[in-house]
């Protein structure tokens, strides 16, 4: 006889509701998945087939067809094991049907049947209650994932024999609790604070603006200046991720496959560093299964580039649109996915390719040729570099200043700062749909940074002494918002505005002459 | 642009048949230039004895006009003209040294060849000091009326351009490529500058490429137009010892303006002021005395109102260069306030900012 079970499958982070109908006749023994089963969906009969001869159930041999519906969208992945099997012991009729239809189940089989632990849990479960799902089964591995979502009833029953018990009306099964969102769990779990950054005042001062308005930084220094050390520093001074912002990474990181079971959410703000031999769709996304890429798990966080001009230069370029729009459209001849890509941007490098271009220090003098430079950071475009808010240049510490110079400021000093940035920027665009200041478009900025006479003087001068591009002077407007925001200052004032010019000039690469 | 038979002779002896300023001297020393463009078949024998093998070159003339005819509309489209010896705007500077170029291309106010002119020459890679000291020297002889006279490539020479640029004064570029190309390439907007208000010169026929042996032949122009020849600052191999060199054969003046002794980038210009070949210039003064250059007025201090704290990195910034850092000690500012002070004052162009976050004056 025929049964039908709902599951749900993802097409990016969208997902849409999958019936899985089985249907059991007499006739030569065979077990065959139709509606455009991928490999890992079609070995889902083997898992199935041991699965339930494993939880004592029936597997005589039939002839068995299972229907993915809707038929023509391609089904990637394993969470259809569980679904199938209880489709199939209800066509075989083992297990009742009744209460079948209330509940969309998701699961991994183990050949011993129990259930496994399946990617993109959350965003099914939010995209599956849009649609107007309530009661969901999935495997007790993803539980922490599912419990934080309010408005559901999620059963997380550990083996395919539970599971059916409980369908049965023979065993109860308590529903997944729900937690409270708490983001403190991610409280002093670095091994680098910025009290032992010694000296780099300006660095620091960058870091700072660029983490409070989620604007773009490039630092620049001689091999060994603690750039790196800077970049590590970031996540200290992050301000905390809010719920909203936590469940769009989460999905996305669920969707990845990278969500730490036990936690079930991201509560750090992302900080990825991919290494510069990463490829283009690694780090933009795509593939022929449209996965998402490394901008997209950083978003809401950091995306470092530590040595960016050893980038592929084409990589490096796909890295202006998502950087612009905050999204990444990956499409492909089958189907076009939009993943969220709002991220920072921290990127390093050094200032020519020995290393020493620049520094003060008489035995570390530079001895690349002036073509060489030009050719090293040339490999960074100007369009991209135009996208970057902040240019900062890190420089060797003096000794006696890496030893002797008191402890600076640390880390939780400077987040509090960040924090009350960030508080009244959520304040003001509680109804323009965005968080920070880096992300206002010209019509925000418009409405958010206006200027008194003496700072459009300065900025007027500042654009004729330092060439700068239209696109430039939209960044030094953000960038002072934000000055003006950590000060607590509700107008930007001039000196915000030279503040802001300070870190966009001096381009790496520029030299005069 | 008007065509004599002389014009064009050179022109077609330059441009089309290839000849450089050696060359096409020594023919004219004998022959006139626009005979053998009349008829070149009959000066064959003598042309060789003159110069050799190359007079094989010299083919069609006159009865071929074409290429004369398009190397002129190149000019013409490019804005440019161009002068030869014997014209009434070539300067009898030229006419005094070795090999005086034959012909001369040029963009912008061809008078300035005439007017009293200092050549400023450097390395291409100066030091702050170097670029601190061309300023200065070329700013203050630029608002005395000399024509300052430089060669367009990086470093020194394009500080000179526009330092005179921007003190409104004249200056002349002598390039050493084609009429038509800049090099480098990133001076192209400075190029345009100089033509539009001094002058843009070369020896070298359209489409001429930079070619490394052009490079030091071109100095002796430099030293030529000029009275003296400034050299700010000079590494060991720096180009501008060659103009130096033929400053001292043309018989110019040659200042030098010393720097430290442990300096590689202003070696070649302490060399020059040990062997007594240039004379050591501590203020643009000793140049425009020695040029007999009438003193300008004094220029009254400026009037800027400058607060506690400005005079405070002014006097720190007036010994050496100083970072970012110590500049927060010097003054007891906070980093964002520091930070925008810097900015004002570097956009009133009171200091400047460095490299690695040090500041300079």
């Amino acid at each position: 006889m025929l049964a039908t079970v709902r599951s749900y499958a993802l097409d990016g982070l969208n997902g849409y509701p999958v019936d899985i109908e089985v249907d059991t006749q007499k006739g030569v023994a065979s077990f065959e998945v139709v509606g455009l089963p991928s490999a890992t969906v079609k070995e889902a009969r083997n898992r199935v087939r041991s699965a339930i001869k494993n939880s004592y159930f029936d597997f005589t041999p039939k002839r068995t067809t299972v229907n993915l519906a809707p038929a023509d969208m391609k089904k990637e992945g394993s969470a259809f094991d569980f679904p199938i099997a209880v489709a199939f012991l209800a066509s075989t009729e083992q297990i009742s049907d009744e209460k079948l239809g209330e509940y969309v189940l998701l699961g991994e089989l183990s050949l011993d049947g129990s259930l496994r632990r399946i990617n993109g849990v959350m965003p099914i479960l939010i995209s599956a209650l849009q649609k107007g799902y309530r009661k969901f089964m999935i495997p007790s591995a993803n539980a922490a994932e599912a419990s934080y979502i309010h408005g559901i009833e999620v059963y997380a029953p550990d083996n395919l024999a539970d599971a059916c018990a409980f369908l049965g009306g023979l065993k109860e099964l308590v529903p997944v609790k729900h937690r409270l969102y708490s983001s403190a769990r991610a409280v002093n779990k670095y091994d680098v604070d910025l009290r032992y950054v010694k000296g780099q005042t300006l660095a620091k001062r960058a870091l700072e603006i660029a983490v409070s308005g989620g604007h773009n930084l490039l630092m620049c220094g001689t091999a060994g200046a603690g750039k790196t050390l800077l970049a590590k520093c970031i996540p200290t001074i992050m301000p905390d991720m809010t719920f909203e912002e936590a469940i769009e990474t989460t999905k996305i990181h669920s969707v990845a496959g990278i969500l730490d079971p036990d936690e079930g959410m991201v509560t750090v703000r992302p900080f990825r560093s991919p290494h510069n031999t990463a490829s283009l769709m690694s780090l933009v996304g795509g593939g022929s299964k449209s996965v998402c890429g490394e901008v997209s798990l950083a978003h809401n966080g950091v995306l470092f580039l530590d040595e960016m001009p050893e980038y592929n230069k084409k990589t490096l370029e796909t890295l202006r649109q998502p950087i612009e729009d905050g999204v990444v459209t990956v499409t492909r001849v089958a189907r076009s996915i939009e993943y969220p890509a709002r991220f920072m941007l921290v990127a390093s490098m050094n200032p020519c390719p020995c290393g020493n271009y620049g520094s003060r220090d008489k035995n570390k003098q530079c001895t690349c040729t002036y073509a060489e430079r030009k050719r090293y950071a040339g490999r960074i475009s100007g369009p991209l570099l135009d996208r970057i808010d902040l240019y900062v240049t890190v420089d060797g510490v003096e000794y006696d200043e890496l030893r002797s110079a008191p402890a600076a400021e640390c880390s939780a000093e400077v987040k509090v700062r960040v924090e009350r940035a960030r508080a009244v920027q959520r304040e003001r665009f509680a109804f323009d749909g965005i968080h920070v200041n880096a992300e206002m478009n010209n019509r925000l900025i418009e409405k958010y940074c206006v200027l008194d006479e003496a700072s459009e003087k300065l900025l007027a001068a500042a654009f004729k002494r330092y060439s700068l591009s239209a696109r430039s002077v939209t960044r030094i407007l953000k960038v002072a918002r934000t000055v003006a925001d950590i000060a607590g200052r509700e107008n930007i004032s001039a000196n915000d505005i030279a503040e802001a010019v300070q870190f966009k000039t001096r381009e790496p690469g520029n030299e005069i002459d | 642009m008007k065509l004599t038979e002389r014009r064009s002779a050179v022109l077609w002896l330059n441009a089309v048949v290839g000849f450089g300023s050696a060359k096409i001297n020594k023919l004219a020393s004998a022959i006139a230039p626009e005979e053998i463009y009349a008829d070149p078949a009959r000066f064959a024998v003598k042309a060789r004895e003159l110069i050799g093998e190359s007079a094989g070159k010299l083919r069609f003339g006159k009865s071929d006009p074409k290429p004369v005819e398009d190397i002129v509309r190149t000019l013409r489209s490019a804005g440019a003209g161009f002068i030869v010896r014997g014209d009434g705007e070539y300067p009898q500077s030229l006419e005094n040294i070795d090999n005086p170029p034959a012909i001369l291309y040029y963009k912008g106010d061809v008078a300035l060849l005439k007017s009293r002119c200092l050549g400023v020459v450097g390395t291409r890679e100066p030091s702050m000091y170097g670029r601190q000291c061309t300023e200065k020297f070329v700013s203050a002889l630029a608002k005395l009326k000399v024509t300052i006279v430089s060669g367009l490539a990086r470093g020194v020479d394009s500080v000179a351009h526009r330092a005179t640029l921007e003190s409104e004064g004249r200056t002349i570029a002598v390039t050493a490529t084609g009429i038509d190309l800049t090099f480098p390439a990133a001076n192209a907007v400075l190029s345009e500058e100089i033509a539009a208000k001094g002058l843009v010169v070369t020896e070298y026929a359209p489409g001429t490429p930079a070619l490394a042996y052009n490079f030091p032949e071109r100095n002796r122009i430099i030293s030529g137009l000029s009275e003296g020849v400034l050299v700010t600052e000079a590494g060991m191999k720096s180009g501008s010892l060659i103009t130096a060199d033929y400053a001292v054969k043309q018989g110019k003046e040659l200042f030098v303006i010393p720097s430290a002794i442990n300096s590689p980038r202003g070696a070649g210009g302490n060399k020059l002021l040990k062997s007594l070949q240039a004379a050591m210039v501590l203020s643009p003064d000793d140049v425009a005395d020695a040029l007999g250059l009438c003193a300008a007025p004094q220029e009254k201090a400026s009037a800027m109102q400058l607060d506690f704290t400005e005079e405070r990195i002014l006097d720190a910034l007036s010994f050496s260069e100083v970072s970012f850092d110590d500049l927060l000690s010097v003054t007891g500012l906070g980093v964002s306030d520091l930070n925008a002070l810097l900015v004002r004052m570097e956009l009133s162009g009171l200091i400047r900012k460095l490299d690695n976050n040090y500041y300079g004056v």
